[in-house]
């Protein structure tokens, strides 16, 4: 459902991606391993539009899409969480959430304008599925509560909830779990999980942390220095010799 | 916090969870307000001229709130939106005798794509860059004024009228600025709980996590711009039937820094916050000048601070809303409410 053909990104010298290419299949969790500045980051840059690759091809769903602006592809259903959490600071955990189901809305601004009637309609079915969103991550408690305000692990829960909120037909999460506790890291761990087997949704999932990410993935990536040096089973993964190479390499480094 | 709800406040659904009232305290106000307001010429007898000058500046800074406060675009040509309504206004009934009713439409109309067009840019120039292209507008639009109506630019403009019944006084005035008044605030507020606002304050807080939720960054910055152009446009066209004159001379640099310091004393980023600082503002001018001849005769070196004495005291006021009150008067009304809210029992 989502191929990724021979990407190639350079930063003035700095060869970010050099011919990286894989695929996402419906319904599986693909992770993505490797040390810092392997180029884990770049890669879901280029699917969701930040990132221009000099080289390569994205195909979504039969449909290229290399060139088209971030927002078109979000359009499509192409949702992402950030490593430095991205959330909107000023506004609730409520509205954040509530965000994601912009695109999904059609009032136009003379409705919104006087509210009553179809738009306050619109808003509040939409409200259901932002509650629905918001049980499901257990964040009621903090529903109304500034997001700046928030525990780490509890903004990054909103992040994922945001992202969810948009109905995407894939999920690209970049660390998901980093700076987390043991408890909130096996929270996050059953959700995306519980994504994968409830609705089925694929899910991309950039992760440091490799017990985590070895328990959960389906099939993984292993990436350093710009190029996939391996791709397999976790099992395979685990003890594949170029892996244990690059993150001894780092070690050293 | 915001999360703090009064004990026994529950919402019984999401669509009264959504309303714009969201608390007694602000329903039992708003339903003190809608009356005092209505009964406002009696109350202030010939001081009603300050309501109609508040109610206009409030229209106008609604529009700089939903750009500024809630989209995060900086204009320092908000004045000129507000020129460009009230000459199209003056134009279209003086010289073409349309209504009052169709100048005033066409103001917004023309004033929303002068707005949507300064903010085609707004992808590219940001921040303290706006800022200057705006300012450019600014002094563009007072040149032009002064060239197309060669000369001081003044124009004289037939009184504000509905369907025959002209506009004659002061308190008839105030009564068709309240009706436009109260509808454009509630129509502006009803924005920003929608998509709109939503998409609005995404872009505010981080550009680019905004367009990764399909927000279109030109379509809402052009969007918005127009938005406050408008508003700054229909406070125009009242502001010249108003004052049946209308000269570049009120809609200069000086007056788009009112309106900035009203957003910011009223308090951004709240649909309360453009009324209160218009209120702010125009009454400290307005007691400033009251004051001024008082206070020259008792101190006559005051005269030589006079002039510039508005602007050091708003310059006063903002700074210290900064350091000790970022949310403005709208965050001391919402403290006052949650002070009521806790009344007699902090629990
Ligand atoms: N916008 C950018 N500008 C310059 N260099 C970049 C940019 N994005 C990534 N890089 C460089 O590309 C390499 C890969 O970065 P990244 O994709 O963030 O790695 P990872 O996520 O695996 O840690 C690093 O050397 C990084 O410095
Ligand atoms: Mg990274």
């Amino acid at each position: 459902m989502l191929q990724v053909e021979d990407l190639h990104v350079s930063f003035k010298g700095v060869q970010a991606l050099r011919g990286v290419s894989f695929s996402v299949e419906p319904g599986e969790i693909l992770g993505i391993i490797g040390p810092n500045g392997a180029g884990k980051t770049s890669v879901l840059n280029c699917i969701n539009g930040f990132y221009r690759p000099q080289r390569g091809r994205i195909i979504f769903h039969g449909k290229e899409i290399t060139h088209l602006p971030p927002d078109a592809r979000a359009a499509m259903g192409i949702a992402r969480t950030f490593q430095n959490i991205a959330l909107y600071r000023g506004m609730s955990v409520l509205d954040n959430i509530m965000s994601g189901r912009i695109h999904h809305m059609r009032s136009n601004l003379l409705a919104c304008g006087l509210w009553f009637g179809p738009a306050q309609r619109e808003h509040t079915a939409h409200r259901r599925v932002v509650e629905e969103i918001i049980d499901f991550l257990e964040i009621e408690e903090y529903r109304y509560h500034p997001v700046a305000d928030l525990p780490y692990g509890i903004q990054k829960k909103v992040e994922l909830g945001r992202a969810l909120a948009m109905e995407p037909r894939i999920l690209l999460l970049d660390e998901p779990m980093a700076g987390m506790s043991v408890d909130e890291k096996m929270d996050m761990a059953r959700y995306i999980l519980e994504l994968k087997e409830v609705r089925g949704l694929p899910i991309l999932l950039i992760e440091h942390d490799m017990g985590v990410v070895m328990d959960i993935s389906d099939r993984l990536i292993a990436m350093d220095y710009g190029v996939k040096i391996a791709e397999g089973p976790p099992s395979e993964i685990q003890n594949h010799p170029a892996v244990i190479q690059a993150y001894l390499g780092e070690e050293a480094g | 916090m915001a999360a703090v709800r009064p004990c026994g406040d529950y919402k019984v659904s999401y669509a009264a969870d959504m309303a714009l009232l969201d608390t007694a305290f602000y329903r039992v106000g708003f339903a003190l307000l809608v009356p005092a307001l209505a009964a406002a010429p009696f109350l202030l007898g010939r001081y009603i001229f300050l309501m109609n000058i508040i109610g206009i500046f409030a229209i106008g800074a609604t529009g700089l709130a939903i750009l500024t406060g809630f989209t995060g675009q900086i204009s320092l040509g908000h004045a000129a939106f507000m020129a460009v309504g009230a000459y199209v206004s003056a134009f279209a009934s003086e010289r073409f005798g349309f209504a009052f009713p169709v100048a005033m439409v066409l103001a917004c109309l023309v004033a929303f794509l002068f707005g949507a067009a300064v903010g085609l840019p707004s992808l590219r120039i940001k921040g303290l860059y706006l800022a200057i292209a705006t300012l450019a507008f600014q002094f563009l639009i007072e040149y032009m004024i002064i060239h197309a109506t060669g000369g001081t630019g003044a124009i004289l403009v037939p009184p504000a009228g509905v369907g025959g019944f002209v506009v004659e006084t002061e308190v008839q005035f105030y009564y068709l600025l309240l009706v436009l008044w109260l509808g454009s605030g509630i129509f502006a507020a009803n924005i920003i709980r929608s998509r709109y606002g939503l998409a609005f304050m995404a872009v505010r807080d981080r550009d680019y996590a905004a367009e990764v939720l399909g927000i279109n960054l030109l379509r809402y910055k052009v969007l918005s711009f127009g938005l406050a152009a408008l508003y700054a446009g229909l406070a125009g066209s009242l502001w010249a039937h108003y004052n049946k004159l209308v000269t570049p001379e009120h809609f200069t640099i000086l007056t788009s820094i009112d309106y900035i310091a009203m957003i910011v004393i009223g308090g951004m980023g709240s649909i309360w916050g453009p009324h209160l600082g218009s209120a702010f503002v125009v009454f400290l001018s307005q007691g400033l000048k009251i004051l001024t001849p008082l206070l020259i005769k008792v101190l006559p070196m005051f005269g030589k601070i006079a002039v510039p004495a508005r602007e050091v005291l708003f310059g006063m006021v903002i700074i210290g809303l900064l350091i000790w009150e970022p949310g403005g008067l709208a965050m001391l009304l919402r403290k006052f409410k949650r002070y009521l809210d806790l009344w007699p029992f902090a629990y």
